[in-house]
């Protein structure tokens, strides 16, 4: 098995979900999140790098339904200021199913993606040794695009890399949401 | 100076003083005479015959002519006879040129064209001509009175700024003359850390999250194996991010130590069970570690397609832009 720089924060969570699963005790109700940096080799423009972060959150729970995932991310935006919300299906490889998420944007006037989401596919959680009837749900998204939309910056090398203003560092306000 | 008139050596009180001084045609007629006293010569030297205003503008000038001529005419030191001039006088004294004789002397410093009240030796009023005529200027110059200050001494010698640890030591601050505090100065910038823009929104995302019950995972290792990022997670073989393309391999350390064995037994087999992936497990399993079982088909097969091709094909071959993420 090859070594490489995650593509996604999911690595962890699957390592996670497996000692969840393995842990003394046996398998507890848990959830999850983290915000950390992944890698992906493709072109960089205006709104991609090679580098970002990526949010996300995993609830692992008995009897877990689409509802709850829906739930949970609307409760989530909710927090960050974002209430107009719609749900998309889509195919991610490790979920079924899955959602693509959007949020109305008051500045550009548009519904635009804000994350991805689902439940993760039960031949997934079977090898971990979950019980069976423990489902797992989880969404996410970048870090970087909320950021540029909240202090207003239209390109992301402007945000990150060797090519950000220090004085826009020392200046940038303290990010609540209100 | 300033530095000197801190440490209160001298005393110094700033000062400004006014004065004419001679315009570079000023320094003409003062050297030569006004312009209407050329002119005079001029006419006075042809005598009885007098000349044409063209033999006057040849002989002294346009300018001079120009400026004298009038001048001449006013004071009545010359007339007109049809188109001929002649002298009416046998003299002319040339107050202009000693008007500006005394501007002139008055910047010698031994001389001040003010007197002690500050007005001038020469009338406003004569002043006034000679400025509209342009042959002087009045300038302003600023100037320092210094005298010696309270502390005068004729070695100068530092003033300490702040009581220090050697000065402790050695018994000098007994003697040592201090510079008076400053109070009136803005103190030095503290520069101290600030956080990005993205830190400060994770701060934020971080704060929610554990509102809602959420548990941070640990996510400080960058590098990871090619088990957990997609074997673990079902990954299909197709899926653009797994693509060399796409994802960072690392060369050095290549392969991944280890991975839970029973786990990865049941991952395998799970892989080889189901229908939507059948055939993933056979590409990763066989380009790892040796120390591992070996599947059981001997060779890996590069470019398998998936059963379900249909439904992964618009991922598999999409731009790579263009993805989930999750």
């Amino acid at each position: 098995m090859k070594n490489l720089l995650r593509t996604h924060t999911t690595a962890i969570s699957s390592q996670m979900l497996w000692k969840l699963a393995n842990q003394q005790g046996g398998f507890k109700p848990m959830k999850y999140f983290s915000i950390d940096r992944v890698f992906r080799n493709e072109s960089m423009d205006a709104t991609h790098l090679c580098e970002f972060h990526q949010v996300e959150g995993v609830v692992a729970d008995y009897n877990l339904s689409l509802g709850d995932l829906l739930g949970t991310i609307e409760t989530f935006f909710n927090k960050v200021g974002i209430t107009k919300l719609r749900f998309k299906p889509a195919f991610n490889p490790y979920t079924e199913p899955s959602m693509e998420i959007f949020g109305y944007h008051p500045d550009l006037k548009k519904w635009t993606e804000i994350g991805n989401s689902g439940m993760f596919r039960p031949e997934m959680l079977a090898p971990m040794g979950l019980p069976e009837n423990v489902r797992v749900i989880a969404w996410g998204l970048s870090l970087e695009r909320p950021t540029m939309i909240k202090y207003r910056i239209d390109n992301i090398r402007n945000l990150f890399g060797h090519k950000v203003e220090l004085n826009r560092t020392r200046s940038a306000p303290v990010c609540r949401f209100d | 100076m300033n530095a000197l008139a801190g440490d209160q050596f001298v005393s110094s009180s700033p000062m400004k003083a006014r004065s004419y001084v001679l315009t570079t045609e000023g320094v003409i007629v003062c050297a030569n005479g006004s312009q209407e006293a050329v002119c005079f010569a001029f006419v006075k030297a042809k005598g009885e015959a007098g000349c044409s205003r063209e033999e006057l503008e040849a002989g002294v000038g346009k300018d001079v002519c120009k400026v004298g001529m009038g001048n001449c005419m006013k004071q009545k030191w010359i007339k007109k006879a049809g188109d001929t001039m002649v002298a009416t006088v046998d003299s002319v004294d040339d107050s202009t040129q000693k008007e500006l004789k005394v501007v002139s002397d008055s910047l010698n410093p031994n001389k001040n064209l003010m007197n002690d009240d500050n007005t001038s030796c020469l009338s406003d009023k004569v002043l006034n001509v000679l400025k509209k005529r342009k042959l002087v200027k009045l300038e302003e110059i600023s100037h320092f009175k210094i005298t010696k200050g309270p502390q005068f001494a004729l070695e100068r010698k530092k003033k300490a700024a702040d009581l220090t640890k050697e000065m402790l030591d050695s018994g000098e601050w007994k003697t040592a003359q201090f510079r008076p505090y400053n109070f009136q100065t803005v103190g030095e910038k503290v520069g101290g850390g600030y956080l990005h823009p993205l830190l400060k929104v994770r701060a934020e995302f971080r704060k929610i999250l554990m509102e809602m019950g959420f548990n941070e995972m640990p996510t400080n290792k960058w590098v990871e194996s090619s088990f957990w990022n997609f074997d673990a997670l079902f990954q299909p073989q197709s899926h653009p991010a797994r693509d060399a393309h796409d994802t960072f391999f690392i060369k050095n350390p290549e392969l991944t130590r280890s991975v839970p064995e029973e786990y990865y037994e049941r991952v395998k087999s799970m892989h080889e069970k189901v229908s939507w992936c059948f055939g993933c497990f056979i590409f990763f399993s066989s380009s790892s570690n040796p120390s591992l079982p070996h599947p059981t088909q001997p060779n890996p097969i590069p470019t398998h397609k998936h059963q379900n091709r249909e439904e992964t094909a618009p991922l598999a071959t999409g731009t790579t832009s263009k993805r989930g993420r999750l």
